[in-house]
């Protein structure tokens, strides 16, 4: 296995034009640790990504692997000498060779028998061993994906870097599918990048996850960190729900339990635990996965938002009661919108 | 847009063609025939320009349209075959007797008995029964570098087999007619055998692959990378009258002859034929066409762009062809060239000329 | 591939492929059919043999000239900038104008041993013809890179759209796994692009094996000059027609070979969504290189045969009297050919997704006329005109003539249609039908619109094709319709090749317009993909 280096981006900054694609971002990607890139369309982090991989050249800043300097202001190491492997999200598999083929691609160095049985065991571990000698037109999406993955892995790379891998495959198989290649990835004890816009995807899969927006890393940490420990309203939102209400507008006995004092606070759904009781009124439904979230009537007219376990169901017109969870309310300091 | 103006283009393109092609009649052509005068149609497999003025002087004389399709012999033929009893074609002029004869035996041409014509055309120069009439006269004979060569070492066809004449000649393919022709004369005086030793012996004498025209093999000599080539006397003629100062200097360090098959046999000559086919409508104005060719105001334009020699003896010689010299014709029927023919070709490819 | 079958039955189709097959048909027909003459035993004894050896032969070397011209310059003009590479993308198409036998004509006067350069070299050197070797273009390797130069622009525009086509994706994710720019190209690009390439190398092959007019300048003995000498020297046609038998089944392996080569492989892109990448910038070293070597193949391959047209012109005060008509002509059944062969190509390329049979069945029939030598599909169009007992004249002339311009050149429009075809999206013929349009409606509105860009590729080619045509408009022509390639002709046999010229640089003109357009077009597809 090759050593295992962390790969760092140290104040990395790209801009198009007058755009700022990246903004002075420092990042490291700690082995055997899958990191998610999370963050919405045109926030940089597919750039991020190019930079990482030298597909792109930083304006400033290091890209390095372990002590070594990869992108800096003197040294440019061309992608094809970086041993960083690449995962697309539109898979780019050749398409004039079949799926073992592909994955010995990178193993120019090998002795041709050594190839074939480094190949194999990549197709084997990822289940395609059924699909090896067929090209790609003739695989599901599910199976080019997974040949992709093999393929980066197969050379045995310095650090693995994987371009929202999952977004083109249908969501029935895509829980299988991203187990499986995840759970690979991360047993290669490499340095994982996982560009997604799927917060839910970051926050199960991911040891940490890096929220960009604007080109600017908003927020580093764990998924349970960042879930609940939000720096910013931006960084909340990329997470999950997040409602804001007027600290007036609460019921009273809420206001000392409440760590913020900001005119604002911003809460996420589940600090207002649906419980025994009647004293608020539900106007509204809505199921949200495995939780429900209800729209309630406070005195103050003010609707607020809580959820509830779908084993104890509310409808509209129905009465609750509310526990708080005090550590889901934020107070960003600041009146956001 | 960019797809529209992309159909747009192809969609004009396809309009365009339709608008042109609406009216063919309106369309280049001597050919659009006049109702009011009789047509003549003729098959030429000669492309001249002074062909062309011949034609209109014709046109002019006797007051007819003259259709004109000029291709090769071969192509010409298979077009009558095909036509059949519909042919519109009235005379043939072909540049080789070989040719004439396949339009002969393929039953196309009919037997005329005229006695203009044959009075005008010696009877070496015609086919006995009338079937077709030689218009002008061609010789294949030697080009030459006259330092390397006296006229004597070629004064016979059989001394380019001789060991002196190794790798000293230069000669064009074996598919092309005035090889055939020669060949086929060979044939009929030496029989097969004979003639595929001389052939073989000759493209062990070779310079260099057959390739290219006569007029290349001529230049060649100039060159230096052959001594000797086999050569119709036109070509020769054509590069002394050209105003390119090279193409005068090539003829003038280069000599010609016309050798004979043994001394006195007379020489291998061909000629350019008319003859009149059997669908002809009008025989009278295809025999008047023909007479015409044969007069000396004929004869001078069938041979100006050509440089060929005139059939008549009375037309004087133009435009350097009284540089050729003098010769005497063999007295093989040219009919031989013909029927020899496909046999000459079997002997060249066996001998390996190419 | 969208299934755009809806406003053709199979009828059609059907039709069309008996228009284009009857010429090649009744002449094979003919040819096995009329019994062994003395001719055919000599041919098979001591002929065949070697014209097809040689025909072999000249083919292998055509090929590698063409992809060696065509292939490395497709490559940088697609992925690199360099000086000058949107003049050379444009006018690497050029010598497609130029016809095979007036590049033969041209090439030959030059290099020849009375030619100028060896003329030049002896006054300097001192030397007699005899003392030094010199490339001989009258050799079957001369012969091959003469077809090569007129031929290799089908494989560099086929390649270099293939090129253009690849995913940035699919080459980042080599780099990423330690390719070299090299190994970019020899490893991803050109195992990607090979169908394409296969495809251009297919249709430049059986043009060149068809080809009579250079082989027969050159004296070069393939099965094109065989057939005809068979049928010129030897009086027997229908041995000529049975000889192109032999041009039809190399034509005929040439396609199966590449459909076997080409198996199961992917051509299309896997990817969903792709961007095609960005041109880089050479290096000044590079780029002078890359433009050194667009700069030598357009002087080869055009821009030194046409200047030594021109000065042949000029030196000999070249006059052709009459020279409009024979453009009109030129013009004319060119446009009219161009059309019919086009709407064939058309109906081929649409229906033809019937089934894998009739496909393949089409795809050879075309290839058999494009196969077949001019002058025997000539023939063919005699056998047939002998069974109407008309007279080869006015519009009977010029409908047969017009048909064997379809007969030969249809394969030609159907290869860039189909290319366009093969890269439209699976699900637009769905989508269309299911917003209501379909049948004849959805031809106009989404199919032809779709394969807009192929088509007018293949109109265009099929245009410049029909100009250069010789054989078959030699023969079938009604009276007064020369052509500037016909005249052209008939002064190179007399060897007055100084006349010849003129007429032969308005074909390579005439031809440029088209030509000019197609590049055009060309580059601008890509620049709006990019």
């Amino acid at each position: 296995m090759t050593s295992a280096a962390p790969l760092i981006a140290d104040s990395i900054t790209r801009t198009f034009g007058t755009h700022m694609a990246v903004d002075d971002i420092s990042l490291t990607l700690a082995p055997g640790e899958i990191t998610a890139l999370l963050g919405a369309s045109g926030s940089g982090k597919t750039t991020l990504l190019r930079l990482l991989a030298g597909m792109e050249r930083p304006d400033a800043g290091r890209v390095l692997s372990g002590s070594k300097e990869l992108s800096s202001g003197q040294t440019f190491v061309p992608i094809e000498r970086r041993k960083i492997g690449l995962v697309f999200q539109d898979f780019a598999l050749f398409p004039h060779l079949t799926a073992i083929e592909n994955v010995m691609f990178g193993l120019r160095d090998l002795p041709k028998p050594d190839r074939v049985t480094q190949a194999e065991a990549w197709i084997d571990r990822l289940g395609l061993m059924a699909r090896r000698d067929a090209y790609p037109h003739q695989l599901s999406g599910g199976e080019q994906q997974r040949t992709a993955i093999a393929r980066a892995l197969a050379p045995n790379p310095v650090a693995i870097l994987l371009d929202e891998p999952f977004s083109g495959l249908d969501p029935s198989m895509r829980d299988q599918v991203r187990d499986a290649a995840l759970e690979a990835v991360k047993s290669a004890g490499i340095p994982a990048l996982l560009v997604t816009h799927d917060a839910n995807e970051a926050m199960v899969h991911a040891d940490r996850i890096a929220i960009i927006d604007a080109g600017r890393i908003l927020q580093i940490g764990g998924p349970e960190q960042l879930y609940r420990k939000p720096v910013s309203f931006k960084a909340a939102c990329a997470l999950g729900p997040v409602h804001q209400i007027s600290r007036d507008r609460l019921p009273d006995d809420w206001k000392p339990l409440l760590p913020a004092t900001a005119k604002t606070v911003f809460y996420r759904p589940e600090a207002f635990r649906a419980i025994e009781g009647d004293q608020y009124f539900v106007s509204r439904t809505r199921l949200a996965g495995p939780v429900t979230e209800l729209e309630l009537k406070l005195d103050s007219g003010d609707v607020l938002y809580s959820a509830c376990q779908p084993s104890t169901p509310k409808h509209p017109g129905n009465h609750t009661g509310i526990s708080l969870d005090p550590d889901l309310v934020f107070d960003f300091g600041e009146d956001e919108t | 847009m960019t797809l529209k103006t992309q159909l747009f283009a192809g969609l004009t393109l396809l309009v365009g063609t339709v608008a042109a092609c609406s009216n063919p009649a309106d369309t280049p052509t001597e050919g659009a025939s006049d109702e009011t005068q009789p047509v003549l149609t003729i098959y030429s497999s000669r492309h001249y320009d002074s062909d062309k003025e011949l034609f209109a002087m014709f046109e002019e004389e006797a007051e007819v349209t003259l259709n004109v399709r000029e291709s090769g012999a071969s192509q010409l033929l298979e077009t009558m075959r095909a036509e059949a009893d519909q042919s519109p074609a009235d005379v043939i002029i072909a540049a080789d007797a070989g040719s004439l004869w396949r339009f002969q035996d393929a039953g196309l041409t009919q037997a005329i008995n005229s006695d203009v014509l044959n009075d005008a055309v010696p009877a070496v120069y015609r086919e006995s029964e009338g079937h077709w009439y030689g218009v002008a006269r061609r010789v294949r004979g030697i080009a030459y570098d006259p330092d390397r060569w006296t006229p004597e070492e070629l004064a016979r066809w059989d001394l380019l087999a001789g060991e002196d004449k190794a790798g000293e000649i230069c000669v064009r393919s074996s598919s092309n007619i005035y090889n055939l022709s020669l060949m086929s004369e060979i044939i009929h005086r030496y029989g097969s055998e004979t003639a595929e030793e001389w052939a073989g012996a000759v493209v062990g004498n070779m310079a260099r692959n057959p390739q290219g025209g006569d007029t290349d093999q001529i230049r060649a000599i100039a060159a230096g990378e052959c001594s000797l080539a086999i050569v119709n006397h036109y070509y020769w003629i054509r590069l002394g009258n050209s105003e390119n100062e090279a193409d005068q200097q090539v003829a003038a360090s280069t000599a010609f002859l016309i050798p004979e098959f043994v001394e006195g046999s007379g020489s291998h000559v061909n000629v350019t034929g008319a003859a009149i086919t059997h669908t002809a409508d009008d025989v009278d104005l295809a025999q008047d066409f023909i007479a015409f060719l044969l007069t000396e105001q004929g004869q001078s334009y069938v041979t100006r762009d050509t440089g060929e020699l005139p059939l008549l003896d009375t037309t004087a010689v133009t435009n350097g062809a009284d540089k050729v010299p003098a010769f005497t014709a063999s007295d093989t029927q040219l009919i031989v060239y013909g029927e020899n023919q496909a046999e000459a070709q079997r002997v060249f490819d066996v001998a390996g000329w190419n | 591939m969208p299934r755009m079958t809806r406003p053709f039955s199979s009828i059609p189709p059907l039709l069309v492929i008996a228009m284009v097959g009857l010429p090649v048909f009744a002449a094979l027909f003919a040819g096995i059919f009329a019994g062994d003459g003395a001719t055919w035993t000599h041919i098979l004894e001591n002929r065949l043999a070697p014209y097809t050896a040689t025909t072999l032969w000249v083919l292998v070397l055509t090929a590698f000239m063409i992809l060696a011209l065509a292939v490395p310059a497709a490559w940088l003009i697609s992925q690199y900038d360099f000086p000058g590479r949107s003049l050379f993308g444009f006018a690497l198409i050029l010598p497609l104008a130029m016809p095979g036998y007036v590049m033969a004509y041209a090439w030959a006067d030059m290099m020849g041993v009375a030619g100028p350069i060896q003329s030049q070299f002896r006054d300097w050197a001192g030397l007699s013809a005899r003392d030094y070797w010199f490339p001989n273009l009258f050799s079957a390797p001369g012969l091959a890179f003469v077809l090569a130069s007129t031929l290799f622009p089908y494989v560099y525009i086929t390649a270099r759209a293939a090129f253009s086509m690849q995913s940035l994706a699919t080459f980042e994710a080599a780099r990423s796994l330690g390719a070299r720019p090299m190994d970019l190209f020899w490893r991803v690009a050109i195992p990607a692009a090979t169908p394409a390439i296969i495809g251009g190398l297919c249709l430049a092959l059986m043009e060149a094996a068809a080809d009579y007019g250079a082989a027969d300048f050159l004296g070069v003995p393939t099965l094109g000059v065989g057939i005809i000498r068979s049928w010129t020297s030897f009086g027997e046609p229908n041995t000529a027609a049975r000889l192109s038998l032999m041009l039809i089944l190399i034509a005929g392996t040439f396609l199966v070979a590449a459909r076997l080569f080409q198996g199961q492989r992917g051509t299309q892109n896997t990817s969903v969504r792709w961007r095609t990448p960005d041109r880089s910038k050479l290096p000044v070293l590079g780029g002078v290189a890359a433009a050194g070597l667009c700069t030598t193949i357009l002087l080869i391959c055009f821009a030194l045969p046409v200047s030594r047209l021109v000065w042949l012109v000029i030196e000999y005060q070249a006059r052709a009297p009459d020279i409009v008509p024979l453009i009109q002509s030129s013009l004319i059944l060119g446009c009219l050919g161009a059309s019919v062969a086009f709407i064939a190509a058309l109906v081929f390329s649409l229906a033809t997704k019937r089934g894998e049979t009739l496909r393949l069945g089409a795809r050879l029939v075309a290839a058999a006329g494009y196969a077949a030598p001019g002058a025997v599909l000539g023939l063919g169009a005699l056998y047939i005109l002998r069974e109407t007992g008309q007279a080869l004249s006015g519009a009977v002339a010029i409908g047969f003539l017009v048909w064997i311009y379809v007969s030969r050149f249809t394969s030609a429009g159907v290869e860039p249609i189909q290319a366009t075809i093969a890269r439209l999206p699976k699900n637009l013929d769905q989508a269309s039908r299911s917003l209501g349009v379909t049948g004849l409606n959805q031809f106009w509105r989404v199919d032809l619109p779709l394969i807009a860009p192929g088509a007018v590729a293949a109109a265009l080619i099929l245009f410049v094709e029909i100009l250069k045509e010789l054989p078959a408009t030699l023969m079938l022509r009604p009276f007064g319709w020369d052509t500037l390639a016909v005249r052209a002709h008939a002064y190179a046999t007399d060897e007055r090749l100084a006349q010849a010229t003129l007429p032969s640089l308005l074909i390579v003109l005439a031809g440029l317009v088209p030509v000019l357009l197609l590049s055009w077009r060309l580059s601008r597809t890509e620049r709006i993909k990019a």
